[in-house]
């Protein structure tokens, strides 16, 4: 106890707030610039905290994580690019509710989901973090490749009017995924000699070339006709914070799927959203809305990727192990600092260890003041001229993808991207499941095959361990739902006639 | 009037003059090396927050103190294909002493002779050891194997059965227990990872039967009793090595095994240049800052100059380039 409010004293420290203030503002403007994410803000301004105290240094390299998860939630709605991968979820409800003049309404329910999924998140990781590191230690390679089966299934749900056509993105996506170096042989697949894809091609670049491009590029055909800026109902007044708590459920729920996992190694704020999102409107009354401007939508991607903030510290913190590249940089800030990763970290470093969790309680709460004033100012994007906004964006685009690697082959793979998910649009191909596949082709492959080599190459391991049989049963709940649901149906209504 | 145009003419005469013998001056100091005209790049084939990157990111920002006045020195990530993308930008480029690579020697030593990669070993030059690590056998202590013997032993009793991770195909842990495997007579199977965290959780979770990788990673699960090192593969003296833990000595046919981290450039770099590099980078491993963070993080700097470790990397690429193909791990 003592050492909690020594931690309470040092964390309210005006050194600390001032940085923890700061490293949220530059974490919501890498996260709100696409191609910018909230993993290469921390990778940038890690050896600025070499001189900081410990404490200092890490709770500034969270603000920084927390804004930026947050912070790519802004373009995602504005202009339908996520700022990262973990707001693509909200790229389509995002648009719709911009065309309904509620941008400014769909900016403040996200920070305040945001805020919300994050604070709940650190309370978690502060009371219950080693139960669950423990609980996480129970996934492995089975487990992984089930959870990522489970994800991949979404691809159903975000298909838009044809499943076909998302499957087969989905399909693309895993192939894209599988560039580079085979996992487990290390052979080059579709490398072509190019020692530039021995590595597969970058999230990042890929990403923004296939929602950012692809938008600037459908925005372009109209751009020349010079629009009057919508005034409307942009600046619509601030509602009062209460009416957003109609979405608790939502944003609870939400959180714990992030928790959930953001806990799990190799996992991510990607799935979190999605799986959040799909769950929203698996149990919502307003299935309708969904991709069609809803508000609880929205709000379930957000708190979803949010609450992952809080949990991914939870194998850091009680084991040692990162989780995501986030965390993986975080573990070179503790290392620099002189705090040793492993299980002691809790016992030798006591006072640190709740300076971060206190903090990150606190880093939510700035973040909920910044994202209220940000969001106002954000929302006047929506009022800028398209043959303004397009070449800036252009700009941002082809900066952000050099940045990852600094190579200009990243550029190049941005372009490429573009122009496929450009064709892809208008061929009336959903690009969401391509997305699924990118990000969950790489956690589902590698696993699968571990998994295979550990079980002597039998594949009933997915259904004899429990986890895995769990998300193995709901995978295929979720594809043959529709089907058994009409089935019911369709029994009931023989026994009404008869 | 023209007392002040002759006047004027020669002054600015004078003043070309002196500016040529200027710049001639310059010029010819210049040509060894002018530190200041634009920063050195150390590429870090590796993703930021490892071992790898923090010592870089440490070297660099108190190497500056020890180089020429005006030198910078920045760090670049360029990760990806195992180290292979950064070594192959650091191999094509102009060997000025500008472009380095850091890096466990992997990418260096074993690469070229596992998969085709666009640069050979030897078209590096050698420029200065960072960083001598042990590599060690990790277990679960849920197992019975505590020794080098008792693996051996568990491995012949159940062929097929016993599958260790290492950080990817061809990496100096995966050389090492191919190496067993080749002398013993043993068949064990490999399960590449993406790194020491992921081992190490699958190790704790019994996802996984063993793991080979580098020492500094694995002692905090050792001191809780989480895990057991069976055997350190690579030499003794390790400050924080549990005293007690058994070396590969006399059991296998291997040079010393441990990960050394070292700086390598393009080849060719002008031997001036090269020297001013390695004395400032010597100085900057003997600052107390640099030792005293290294000591945090449970590393330790080992410093060899350039011909000691053009020698070490032409005994591991030797080595290493027999097992892969006596074992046929090679594509």
């Amino acid at each position: 106890m003592e050492v909690i409010i020594g931690s309470l004293y040092d964390v309210f420290s005006l050194n600390n707030i001032i940085f923890m203030i700061l490293g949220v503002t530059l974490g919501i403007i890498f996260g709100a610039l696409p191609g910018l994410t909230a993993t290469m803000g921390v990778a940038v301004l890690l050896p600025i905290t070499f001189g900081m105290e410990p404490t200092t240094g890490i709770l500034f390299l969270l603000s920084v994580y927390c804004g930026g998860i947050y912070g790519a939630s802004i373009p995602a709605i504005l202009i339908k690019t996520p700022g990262s991968p973990a707001s693509a979820a909200t790229i389509v409800d995002g648009a719709e509710l911009v065309k309904k003049g509620k941008a400014g309404e769909a900016l403040r329910a996200t920070v305040f989901a945001s805020a919300i999924a994050g604070f709940i998140s650190a309370l978690i990781l502060m009371f219950v973090a080693p139960q669950l590191a423990k609980f996480a230690l129970k996934f492995g390679p089975t487990e992984y490749f089930a959870i990522a089966l489970f994800g991949l299934t979404m691809i159903a749900k975000v298909s838009a009017e044809s499943v076909l056509k998302g499957v087969f993105m989905g399909f693309l996506g895993m192939f894209v995924a599988a560039v580079g170096m085979d996992p487990v042989s290390g052979v080059p697949r579709f490398t072509f000699g190019n020692v530039n894809l021995l590595g597969g091609l970058a999230l990042v670049p890929v990403l923004v070339g296939l929602f950012a491009i692809t938008e600037i590029f459908i925005q372009s055909q109209t751009a020349h006709v010079i629009s009057k800026p919508k005034q409307t109902k942009i600046l619509d007044k601030p509602e009062s914070i209460w009416k957003l708590f109609k979405y608790w459920k939502t944003i609870i729920k939400s959180t714990f799927i992030g928790t959930f996992i953001g806990m799990i190694p190799g996992t991510g704020a990607p799935l979190a959203s999605f799986l959040s999102y799909n769950e929203s409107r698996r149990s919502s009354k307003n299935k309708k809305e969904y991709g069609k401007g809803s508000m609880e939508g929205i709000v379930a991607s957000e708190a979803g990727n949010n609450g992952v903030t809080g949990a991914t510290l939870v194998p850091l913190l009680t084991l040692g192990i990162p989780g995501d590249t986030v965390t993986a940089i975080l573990l070179g800030a503790l290392l620099i600092q002189g705090l040793n990763p492993g299980p002691q970290l809790f016992t030798e470093h006591a006072d640190v260890m709740y300076g971060i969790m206190i903090g990150l309680l606190v880093i939510n709460i700035i973040m909920f003041i910044q994202g209220r004033v940000a969001s106002r100012l954000f929302a006047k994007v929506t009022s800028i001229p398209m043959n303004v906004l397009i070449p800036i964006l252009i700009t941002l685009c082809f900066v952000g993808s050099y940045a990852v690697n600094n190579t200009i082959f990243d550029v190049k793979v941005m372009i490429i991207f573009g122009l496929i998910g450009f064709v892809m649009t208008k061929l009336n191909y959903p690009l969401i499941p391509m997305l699924l596949g990118i990000v969950l082709g790489p956690i589902a492959e590698p696993n699968l095959r571990k998994a295979l080599i550990n079980s002597n190459g039998d594949w009933s391991v997915f259904l004899t361990q429990p986890i895995s049989l769990v998300f193995v049963v709901l995978s295929l709940l979720t594809i043959f739902m529709p089907l058994i649901k009409q089935f019911i149906l369709r029994i009931r209504g023989k026994k009404a006639a008869s | 009037m023209l007392i002040v145009f002759s006047l004027l003419v020669s002054v600015l005469l004078l003043a070309g003059c002196g500016n040529e013998s200027k710049d001639s001056g310059a010029s010819s100091e210049e040509e060894a090396v002018d530190f200041s005209k634009k920063p050195i790049k150390l590429i870090v084939p590796w993703s930021a927050g490892g071992i790898t990157d923090v010592t870089a990111r440490l070297l660099a920002e108190e190497a500056v103190n020890h180089l020429p006045e005006g030198a910078e020195v920045v760090v670049e990530n360029r990760p990806g294909g195992t180290g292979t993308i950064g070594a192959a930008e650091v191999a094509n480029a102009e060997a000025d002493g500008f472009t380095l690579l850091i890096s466990p020697l992997v990418p260096v030593t074993e690469s070229p002779s596992i998969r085709q990669t666009p640069y050979e070993y030897d078209d590096f030059d050698p420029v200065l050891q960072v960083l001598s690590t042990p590599t060690a056998f990790a277990v679960g202590t849920s197992n019975d194997i505590a020794t080098y013997e008792d693996f051996v032993q568990y491995a012949k009793d159940n062929p097929g059965e016993f599958k260790y991770a290492t950080g990817g195909v061809g990496t100096l842990d995966h050389i090492v227990m191919e190496a067993i495997a080749l002398k013993e007579n043993i068949d064990i199977k490999h399960v590449p990872y993406e790194g020491a965290a992921p081992i190490i959780n699958d190790i704790l979770g019994g996802h996984i039967d063993g793991g080979h990788l580098q020492i500094p990673g694995l002692l905090p699960y050792v001191e809780e009793g989480d895990v057991r090192i069976a055997w350190n593969s690579g030499s003794e003296g390790f400050a924080y090595m549990p005293k007690d833990t058994p070396t590969l000595e006399g059991k296998l046919d291997l040079p010393e095994m441990d990960a050394k981290t070292s700086i390598v450039g393009p080849k060719g770099i002008p031997e001036e240049t090269l020297n001013i590099i390695v004395d400032a980078f010597k100085k900057t491993m003997d600052s107390e800052k640099f030792k005293e963070k290294m000591e945090n993080a449970n590393l330790e700097p080992a410093f060899a100059g350039p011909e000691e470790l053009g020698e070490t990397i032409e005994t591991r690429y030797q080595t290493s380039k027999k097992i892969i193909e006596e074992s046929g791990i090679a594509e």
